[in-house]
């Protein structure tokens, strides 16, 4: 039998990204989520080199309101491979889910871990619904609070009536150009402890995370300031200044809104040669909210990785942030670093 | 890797409706309790793990958001674990995680349920099946477990009475423990002349739906020792899933058999070997396992070594697991059969077996005990929590 947790082993820092693998179909009729997510983890495991059997435990997020599912979990452990693994839904948002599985190898549990979350939002009766019933039953939900009318209010705070568009407006003042654009999508990563993978096969390397929440009420919060994302990124700062925000060479922000992007960028005093959203803005990329910070992760890490390719195998350090933001007006935030070179700070 | 330990537990009494609080008011009493019991505040919390089952039991999606502020967790790191029934439970091993990592010292588990409220638990809960197959048939968490149950009967040739026995034991634990949502002892007959739900599962053989918080509050090592603190402490966790699909546990190819839990069983395995149990029987003092059914006490007693595949009733009927007995003794508390508000039921039993361990469970109190194990079970008997607890850092094997 495996063993699960090495408990001689001292807190393993040097975790590394093998593989990654996503599908995003606007409105996918072919495939089931089952067959979407059988089909991202199959390819990601392929790409790591390994076999269902070399997997020690898998981290699961979905959306029951999204899925139309009562445990969405249940019907997906299988096709993600879960069955007779150490296999846990981390339900809050998918990029907590790879923060979690960057935290069970620090902790010794096994040797990997494949993180994969999804949102089949076509599949669906009513996504705007499923958004509704997040709003609590006694004041929000009464006046339509979701995510958009929240991003709206959220920009509002940011926007002069000057400034603001007045074509093709979708709530005062996004246009429908500023908000995510949906997706049906699935987003798998494995990770890996170093010595358990071939030397120099490894995507990425994670160097910290930092994650945080927001009170609920947007009432109590200062909707400017995005303070979960202040609060997130000043974990990393904190822990090694060398590795803060300000030492970055490109971010993925998994934005509220357009914006929430650019507003991200100026609370983390970013510099401002660095590539920001290289992979497409939140209008270019299509996502689902329970999954758009997993998809920019996944994003961040593809960026080091394509550096890599393209300009060989080097000393110097590269950074590249990956932010996600959720819940309404991005009450909770993550970010991770990821590099080139390992060496973990937390 | 570091050491950690459960150093508070803070538990509701569990009742049918409350209507003197909101759900974010439950939460914050599950909070406050488990901090209350630890002897610290909010602020000495690092991280918050917040364990929530289906968000259609509650009405509200992503139901995690609505309770930070009444947890206190704004400006913490803080996130949801959902694994069904077992949800309790993976959030501790969530939580024990966080601090295993090396990055934090203090993390709390807190949360509730209100299961009585949800309007039809039961119709929520036939949502978790597929549309197409298993939906209609119409299976739930009772039906499911009825033919587990069924199964079991035919496979090991036992009875009705066989379970009625472990509820009898458990309400005379629940009777001692006055958390416990059923705490009036009953009979076999009693049990017996109940009205059938799914045969062969009885009313006096089903939990209750629930309604309560609880929370436990954890610690590394360096913290427990820095401020002299005394912790029940975890020696392994073990956590496995086993297929989704009822039509996969019955038949010639089935990948389990629904009589057994033989993927609980190595989820056990996994605890026990990281622990250093050798030899459960011998070695596990007290057993805070979950079993919202009679019949799933006895399958789930197999799985965790304490008798052997099929023996559980025969052990049942000799007076083992109860109190007063010599051996293991099973759910001083009542378990789940007694109480059972599902996102902390898991929760409750490492809160329990902390306890347990430590010497405080009072009227419940298993004398001398030294080695525990918890368990709990999500999805449909697909999910798999368990965990060993210790009162010192020695060798269990020893």
């Amino acid at each position: 039998m495996t063993t699960f947790v090495d408990d001689d082993a001292p807190v393993r820092d040097n975790i590394a990204v093998l593989s990654t693998a996503s599908t995003v179909v606007e409105n996918e009729y072919a495939r089931s989520l089952e067959e979407m997510i059988f089909e991202v983890t199959t390819q990601a495991l392929l790409d790591a080199g390994l076999s269902i059997d070399d997997l020690d435990g898998v981290v699961l997020s979905g959306n029951d309101q999204i899925d139309g599912r009562v445990i969405s979990c249940m019907t997906s452990a299988g096709p993600a491979g879960g069955v007779e693994k150490d296999t846990t839904m981390i339900a809050s948002s998918s990029d907590h889910a790879l923060v979690y599985g960057y935290l069970r190898l620090r902790s010794g549990q096994g040797k990997n871990v494949m993180v994969v979350g999804w949102a089949k939002p076509s599949e669906s009766v009513d996504p705007g619904h499923a958004e509704l019933v997040a709003a609590e039953p006694f004041l929000l939900r009464g006046i339509g609070m979701n995510n958009t009318v929240a991003a709206a209010l959220q920009a509002s705070t940011w926007t002069t009536v000057e400034e603001a568009p007045t074509s093709d407006l979708l709530a005062w003042p996004l246009t429908t150009k500023d908000v995510p654009r949906q997706a049906d999508s699935v987003h798998a990563a494995i990770l890996a402890v170093e010595g358990s993978f071939p030397e120099n096969s490894e995507l990425a390397w994670i160097v910290d995370a930092g994650w945080a929440t927001d009170s609920y009420e947007l009432g109590s919060r200062d909707l400017a300031n995005l303070t979960a994302l202040q609060v997130a990124a000043e974990q990393i700062a904190r822990r090694d200044t060398t590795v803060a925000p300000t030492q970055w060479n490109s971010i993925e922000i998994a934005g509220i809104s357009q914006p929430s992007v650019a507003r991200s960028v100026e609370l983390l005093a970013l510099d401002r040669g660095i590539d920001v959203n290289a992979s497409g803005s939140l209008h270019d990329v299509p996502t689902s909210p329970h999954v758009a910070g997993l998809s920019r992760m996944i994003a961040a890490i593809r960026s080091i990785a394509d550096h890599r390719s393209a300009e060989g195998d080097s000393s110097r350090r590269r950074l590249a942030g990956g932010v996600g933001l959720h819940g309404f007006a991005g009450q909770g935030a993550t970010v991770m670093v990821f590099s080139n070179t390992k060496g973990g700070n937390a | 890797m570091n050491n950690v330990g459960v150093i508070g537990f803070g538990q509701s009494k569990f009742v049918t409706t409350r209507t003197d609080v909101t759900f974010p008011e439950l939460v914050k009493e599950g909070a406050d309790l488990a901090l209350a019991d630890a002897g610290i505040t909010i602020k000495e919390v690092d991280a918050v793990v917040y364990p929530l089952a289906p968000d259609a039991l509650i009405g509200v999606g992503n139901g995690e958001r609505w309770v930070i502020d009444a947890l206190g967790a704004a400006g913490k790191p803080f996130m949801r674990v959902n694994n069904g029934g077992a949800t309790g439970m993976s959030a501790v091993i969530g939580a024990w995680t966080h601090i295993a990592s090396g990055m934090f010292d203090v993390v709390l588990v807190a949360g509730a349920d209100r299961v009585s409220e949800s309007g039809s638990a039961q119709s929520v809960l036939n949502k978790m099946w597929d549309v197409g197959y298993e939906r209609p048939v119409p299976l739930n968490t009772i039906t499911m477990l009825a033919l587990s149950a069924q199964r079991y009967m035919h496979l090991y040739d036992s009875d009705e009475t066989d379970m009625a026995r472990v509820t009898v034991k458990n309400r005379a634990h629940a009777a001692r423990n006055p958390y416990a949502h059923l705490r009036k002892e009953t009979t076999i007959e009693e049990v017996l002349a109940s009205r059938t739900l799914a045969w062969p599962i009885k009313l006096g053989d089903a939990c209750p739906a629930s309604t309560g918080a609880a929370g436990v509050v954890l610690v590394s090592e360096r913290y427990a020792k820095a401020h002299g603190l005394q912790a029940a402490w975890i020696r392994g966790i073990g956590q496995n899933t086993e297929t989704y699909w009822m039509g996969d546990r019955v038949g010639q190819k089935a990948l389990g058999d629904h009589a057994d839990a033989d993927a609980l069983a190595t989820a056990f395995e996994r605890a026990y070997k990281q622990a250093g149990v050798t030899n459960a029987r011998e070695q596990i003092d007290v057993a805070e396992i979950y079993a919202p059914f009679s019949s799933v006490e006895l399958h789930v007693i197999e799985a965790a070594g304490l008798s052997g595949k099929g023996q559980a009733p025969q052990d049942l009927a000799d007076g083992r697991f109860a109190l007063g007995d010599g051996g293991t003794i099973v759910n001083p508390s009542g378990g789940v059969l007694c109480a059972n508000p599902i996102a902390v039921t898991g929760t409750i039993r490492v809160g329990e077996a902390a306890n347990q361990v430590l010497g405080r469970s009072g009227g419940h109190q298993v004398p001398d005990a030294r080695i525990a194990v918890a368990s709990a079970i999500g999805g449909d008997h697909q999910f798999y929590s368990t965990m060993v607890l210790s009162t010192d850092l020695e060798e269990i094997s020893a």
